[in-house]
C-alpha cells in the first residue's frame, strides 16, 4: 500500500549539535511504527520534525494526508479554565470538520456527558482521551503520539494502548509511537525502531526485534527490562564510558566494540535493518 | 525491635481521611515496597510518617516507631536528631531536591553527619571531583546518585526512597537500584521504597505492600503478593516486554477521589469479585485485606 508517511535520511541539527542523522521511516495507512529510546536519542525529535514542529537540516519527509500530535502530559495539554467541549469544538472549527464533539467524544470511548466538564474533573486517562479525540478533529491521516501514557497510572495505560490500536486497525490510521517502554511498543506496534544519539540501531517486526535482537544496544534495553520474578542482580551487558562516540555513537558503552566502531557503521538488511559492524 | 512499626496511620487533608489504617513493620535488610497508583497515598504514608506534612494535612492516629523511638510524639529537637542520621529521604526529582546555586560539595556541608562526602560518593560510584560541580553539570542519573550519597552520608539505618528512578532511563534506573542492593548488603540499612511500577518493584525488594485509596489491601513477602483482586489486577495489566505475548487486561473505572470514598472496601466498585459484604470494611487477615480470598 502507497506510504501516508515517508522519511528519507532525515538529519535534524541543533546549532553544532546532531539531534538526528540519517533516519528513514515508512508508514502506511494503519501501520503502527514505535521508536524506541532514551532521553536524548532524539525520538521526540524525530516526531517533532514530521509534525513540521523543527526544521529538517537533511534529508525529506513526505506525508500523504494531515498529521496530528498527542503529548505526553494529559494535565498541561488540556487548559484549566476551558471546558472539553472548547478544546475540541475549536479544531473541528477551524479545519471544517461536521462532526460534533459529541461523536469525537464516543469515538475515543468518552461518554459525550464529558463535553461540558472541565479539565480537572477528568482523570489522567480520560484527559488523554479528549486529547486524541482533539488530535482526531482535523481528520489526520497519522497520528504521532510521544509517550502518551508514560503519565498515566498503570490501570488506565491499556485502555489508552487499546484506544490507539482500535483506531488504527478500524480506521486506518498509521501510528507513529514515541516510547521507552519496549513492553507497550511491542503491544501496540508492527515495527519497532531503536534509536540512540539521533541514529537508528535496529529496525524490525516487534517480534522479530524482541525474540532475535541483533544490535548490543537493543540487547541491552531488553536486558534493563523489569521482568516480573526475575531479579535484577545481573549486571547488565554495558561498559562504562562516553554515552556519544564518533563512528557508531553506542561503541563507547558496547561491550562488544572493535576496531571498525570508530567507523559508522553502514545500515543492512531490509526487513531488520542492523547498523552494527558484528557479523550477526 | 523492628527498625521501623507503623501502626494504624491514619493522614487527613482537612476533612477528607486520605490515608486509613496503615500498619506494617520492616526489619533491618528489609527492602519493603510500597505500590500505589497517583492518589493511593504512598507519598502521604511516608510523608506522614516522617511528620514532613504542612498544614492543612494532619497524622489522625497512629504509632510511628523507628528503633522504639515514636516519630510521631518526638519534639522538634528529637527531629531533628534522627533526621539523617537514623532516617533519610531520596527524593522523586534529584534536580528539584538539590539547590541549583550549591556545588555538591555545600549540599553535604548542609548534611547533618556527611563527614566524609568523598567516601559517600565513592560508594555511589561518583569521582569526588563533583563535589566542585553545580547540580545542572551532572546527569539525571548522576543527579539521583548524588542524593543517594547524601542520604547514605551519615549511614541512617533507615532508606525512605520516593520514587527516586522514575524519571530515569531504565538502564540508568537499573544501574542505580545494582548500586543501591550492593550497598544494602554491604551496610544492611533497610529501604521503604514507594513506586507505582510493580513490576520493578518484583525485581528487586523482600517484602512489598500495595495500596489502594489510602488503604493497604496486601502485603507480604515478594513471592506471595499477588492474592489480592486489586493486586492481581496490577500484575494483569502490563504487557510483558519479553517472553510469552500474554494479552493484558485493564481495571475497569478509575479509583475513587478524596471527596467520595465508596464505604468499606474501597477497590469493591472496581472489583469483579466484590458483593454486598464488600460494603464493610474487610479486616487484614495473612497479608491480604480481602473479603473474597
Amino acid at each position: 500500500m502507497l506510504a501516508v508517511l515517508s522519511v528519507r535520511g532525515l538529519g535534524v541539527r541543533f546549532g553544532d549539535f546532531q539531534a538526528l542523522s540519517d533516519i528513514d521511516v515508512s508508514l502506511a495507512p494503519g501501520q503502527a511504527l514505535a521508536v524506541v529510546g532514551e532521553s536524548g536519542s532524539g525520538k521526540s525529535t524525530l516526531a517533532k520534525a514530521v509534525a513540521g514542529l523543527v526544521p529538517a537540516s537533511s534529508g525529506e519527509i513526505a506525508l500523504g494526508g494531515a498529521v496530528q500530535m498527542v503529548f505526553q502530559d494529559p494535565f498541561g495539554s488540556l487548559n484549566p479554565v476551558h471546558t472539553i467541549r472548547h478544546h475540541v469544538a475549536r479544531p473541528l472549527a477551524l479545519h471544517g470538520n461536521p462532526s460534533t464533539v459529541e461523536d469525537l467524544l464516543t469515538r475515543v470511548g468518552l461518554d459525550p456527558g464529558f463535553a461540558d466538564k472541565y479539565p480537572h474533573e477528568l482523570s489522567g486517562g480520560q484527559r488523554q482521551r479528549v486529547n486524541i479525540a482533539r488530535a482526531l478533529a482535523p481528520r489526520p491521516k497519522i497520528l504521532l503520539a510521544d509517550e502518551p501514557t508514560s503519565m498515566l497510572d498503570v490501570s488506565s495505560r491499556m485502555d489508552i494502548l487499546r484506544l490507539l490500536k482500535r483506531l488504527r486497525q478500524e480506521e486506518g490510521l498509521a501510528l507513529l509511537f514515541i516510547t521507552h517502554d519496549l513492553a507497550a511498543a511491542r503491544w501496540l506496534c508492527d515495527r519497532v525502531l531503536v534509536l540512540y544519539a539521533g541514529r537508528l540501531m535496529e529496525e524490525a517486526a516487534s517480534q522479530v526485534l524482541v525474540t532475535q535482537p541483533q544490535h548490543p544496544y537493543t540487547r541491552l534495553l531488553l536486558a534493563a527490562a523489569p521482568r516480573p520474578g526475575e531479579r535484577i542482580d545481573a549486571p547488565l551487558p554495558v561498559v562504562d564510558g562516553p554515552a556519544r562516540t564518533p563512528g557508531c555513537p553506542f561503541s563507547g558503552r558496547c561491550p562488544q566494540a572493535f576496531d571498525a566502531c570508530t567507523q559508522t557503521p553502514k545500515i543492512r538488511g531490509d526487513a531488520h535493518r542492523v547498523a552494527c559492524h558484528l557479523e550477526s | 525491635m523492628s527498625l521501623l512499626r507503623v501502626e494504624d496511620l491514619g493522614v487527613a487533608y482537612g476533612p477528607h481521611q486520605a490515608v486509613e489504617g496503615v500498619s506494617f513493620t520492616l526489619e533491618p535488610g528489609q527492602i519493603l515496597g510500597l505500590v500505589g497508583e497517583s492518589g493511593s497515598g504512598k507519598s502521604t504514608v511516608i510523608n506522614g510518617m516522617l511528620r514532613l506534612l504542612p498544614a492543612p494535612a494532619r497524622v489522625t492516629s497512629g504509632v510511628v516507631e523507628l528503633q522504639g523511638c515514636d516519630l510521631l510524639q518526638a519534639t522538634p529537637e528529637v527531629l531533628q536528631d534522627l533526621r539523617w542520621t537514623q532516617v533519610a529521604v531520596v527524593p522523586q526529582s534529584a534536580l528539584s531536591a538539590l539547590n541549583p546555586v550549591l556545588t555538591i560539595g555545600a549540599h553535604f556541608g548542609d548534611t547533618r553527619g556527611a563527614h566524609d562526602p568523598e567516601l559517600a560518593l565513592s560508594r555511589v560510584g561518583l569521582d569526588p571531583k563533583v563535589l566542585a560541580q553545580y547540580p545542572h553539570e551532572l546527569s539525571g542519573g548522576m543527579r539521583q546518585r548524588v542524593a543517594l550519597a547524601l542520604a547514605l552520608a551519615a549511614t541512617p539505618p533507615l532508606i525512605v526512597m520516593d520514587e527516586p528512578t522514575t524519571a530515569l532511563d531504565v538502564v540508568v534506573e537499573r544501574d542505580i537500584l545494582r548500586t543501591l542492593l550492593e550497598l544494602q548488603a554491604e551496610l544492611g540499612f533497610g529501604v521503604l521504597f514507594i513506586t507505582h511500577d510493580l513490576a520493578l518493584l518484583q525485581s528487586f525488594c523482600t517484602h512489598i505492600g500495595v495500596l489502594y485509596a489510602g488503604h493497604l489491601v496486601e502485603l507480604g513477602a515478594v513471592e506471595d503478593i499477588g492474592t489480592h483482586p486489586y493486586t492481581r489486577g496490577l500484575l494483569d495489566a502490563i504487557p510483558p516486554a519479553i517472553g510469552e505475548d500474554r494479552e493484558p487486561t485493564s481495571i475497569p473505572g478509575a479509583p475513587p477521589r478524596i471527596d467520595s470514598m465508596p464505604p468499606g472496601c474501597r477497590f469493591a466498585p472496581r472489583c469483579p469479585l466484590a458483593d454486598s459484604k464488600c460494603q464493610e470494611r474487610p479486616p487484614f487477615v495473612d497479608g491480604v485485606a480481602c473479603w473474597q480470598c
